[in-house]
Formats: structure tokens, sequence, C-alpha cells
């Protein structure tokens, strides 16, 4: 007879982990936004501000870093400059696209910065420095992987 | 010169989106090969939960399997319904406790999971020959540890 068995019980795989630990991110960012009157950003707009804010990343790396199509991208941005968060300016000689944050995106990357503040510092109560750094030096063994994948 | 590594510095979310993808990837490809494109949104991760044993895998309790996903209870309804409808998952009350229901995997659900697995040890083996084992804990450890700080703040 089949029986019932309790997922307590199984292997959690890095994949769940992973998407349990994005969760615990987005729940201290969220609050942060809230605590800053922001409730109209669209995810993944934290990440796109944050990236924006650190003014590291281009255009492409952006796409490539959000997992998203071109004209996804551009439809996306097209909303965060309908809601006040970046404005965007247009390069009369080439037509390429620049984006800046307003004073509203900055508050809403602020609020990423700070949340992800609050959790990583809770982490580093609970686990060691040398697991900190194996955590990190394995998400980017797999990002790495990812760059070896044929692309499809 | 700083001994740090550079990457010390990168916000770990943003690690961890670049990290998630080669999962995702790796298993979409996994599963388009094993004729499984349907699979809804968090499908993935309730069919790799489920016991995957042949002939006769075992019933899993419903509100068990879509507890962690952190989904509204509509959203995980919709989310098993679709599975059901798409053959991934048979439903049934539970035998002794007729008020709940259970879910298992169905011929179709357990190609999937079996694809799913199959492309996260492929991911894991690669994984192993770039970190040792050391970091490989680390990551574990340190991906576990978010879990108990999620708990801790009320989920």
């Amino acid at each position: 007879m089949p029986t019932t068995r309790s997922l307590a019980d199984t292997y959690v795989s890095i994949p769940e982990l992973m998407r349990l630990a994005r969760g615990t991110y987005k729940r201290a960012i969220d609050a942060e936004y809230a605590a800053r009157g922001i409730d109209d950003l669209p995810a993944p707009g934290g990440y796109v501000l944050a990236y924006l804010a650190n003014g590291e990343e281009s255009i492409p790396e952006m796409i490539e870093g959000l997992g998203i199509k071109k004209p996804e991208y551009a439809l996306f941005m097209d909303r965060l400059v309908l809601r006040g968060f970046i404005t965007r300016d247009i390069d009369p000689n080439d037509g390429t696209a620049s984006f800046a944050l307003t004073e509203r995106g900055h508050a809403a990357a602020d609020a990423v910065f700070a949340g992800g503040r609050v959790v990583d510092k809770q982490l580093e109560s609970k686990v060691s420095a040398a697991d900190i750094g194996g955590m990190r030096r394995g998400l980017l063994a797999l990002a790495e992987i990812k760059q070896s994948l044929p692309q499809s | 010169m700083s001994d740090r590594l550079w990457y010390a510095d990168v916000p770990v979310p943003q690690l961890m989106r670049v990290a998630r993808d080669v999962y995702r990837e790796a298993a979409r490809r996994a599963l388009e090969g094993a004729g499984c494109d349907d699979i809804p949104h968090n499908g993935a991760f309730v069919l790799a939960g489920l016991d995957h044993s042949a002939p006769e895998p075992a019933f899993s309790v419903q509100a068990d399997v879509v507890g962690s996903l952190g989904l509204s209870k509509q959203a995980a309804s919709q989310l098993i319904d679709t599975l059901v409808l798409r053959e991934y998952l048979e439903r049934r009350n539970d035998p002794v406790d007729r008020r709940r229901m259970e879910v298992r995997l169905t011929d179709r659900g357990r190609t999937a999971a079996v694809a799913i697995q199959t492309a996260i040890d492929a991911i894991e083996a690669a994984l192993a020959q770039l970190i040792t084992d050391e970091e490989l804990c680390g990551l574990r450890a340190g991906l576990a540890a978010y879990r108990l700080i999620r708990e801790r703040s009320g989920d």
C-alpha cells in the first residue's frame, strides 16, 4: 500500500535552497520599500535600480543579469520611467538610450541595499565567514557553468 | 594590493539571480527533451520534491507540497490544478482524513521529475569540479541559513 511521505524528510536541492533564500531577501527589501512608501515598483525593478545606482552595468549586461529578452526589457524600462523611478535620455547622434535614477529611484535603490544589509547581517550571525565565502564561490561557479552552456 | 576576492562584494541576490538561471535553463532543456514543455511556473519545484519511485510513488499531503513555495493559497491550488490537468499529478482525498488532499506523480510527472533531477545532478557534478568540498558545504549551509532567517521573521 502506498504510504504518505513527509517533505521534511527529503533532501533539499540547491535550486530549492536558492529559491527560499531569494524569498528571504525579497521579504526584507519589500519591508524597506513599505517604510519608504514605495508600493508600485514592478518586479524585478529593484535589481534594475540597484544596477543603475551602482553604475557598473551596461544595458546588455543588465539584460543578461535579468534573464529577460530585449523587447521585454524595453517595456519594463518604460514602466519604470512612467512611474517616476528613472529618466530616459536618447543620444541624438546614435539614438541609444541612457537611464538615470530620479529621487524616487534613488529611494527605491536605497531600500534594496538596506534590505540586503539586514539579511546579510543576520546571515553573518548564523554561519561562519568561511561558509559565506564558500556560498559566494559556489554561486559564482554556477554562474560560470551558465556561461559555458551552449546558447539555445 | 588587497587579498579580498572580487566576488566577496557582489550582492548575494545578484549572484543568486545569475546562479539560478543555470538550473532553470538546464531544467527547461531537459523537460523539452522529455516532451514536458508545458510545466507551469514553480511546477518543477513541486514535481522535483515528490517521490519518484515506480510503479507506485507515494502520495504526499498537498498542503505540504505547496507549503514551502511561499504562494498564496489560491495560487498554490491553481498550480496543483494545472499540474493535475496536464497529467503530471494524480490527486485524491486522504483515505484517513477525507478533508485533506494528497498528490503523487503520474507516469508523465515521473518522466518530468527524472528529467529535472538528471539536469540538477549534471550541474552539481559540474559544480563539484569547480569548487572544493568545503565551499560546497558553505554554499549549502549559507543557503539553508536564509531559510532559517525567513522562518524566524514570521514566514
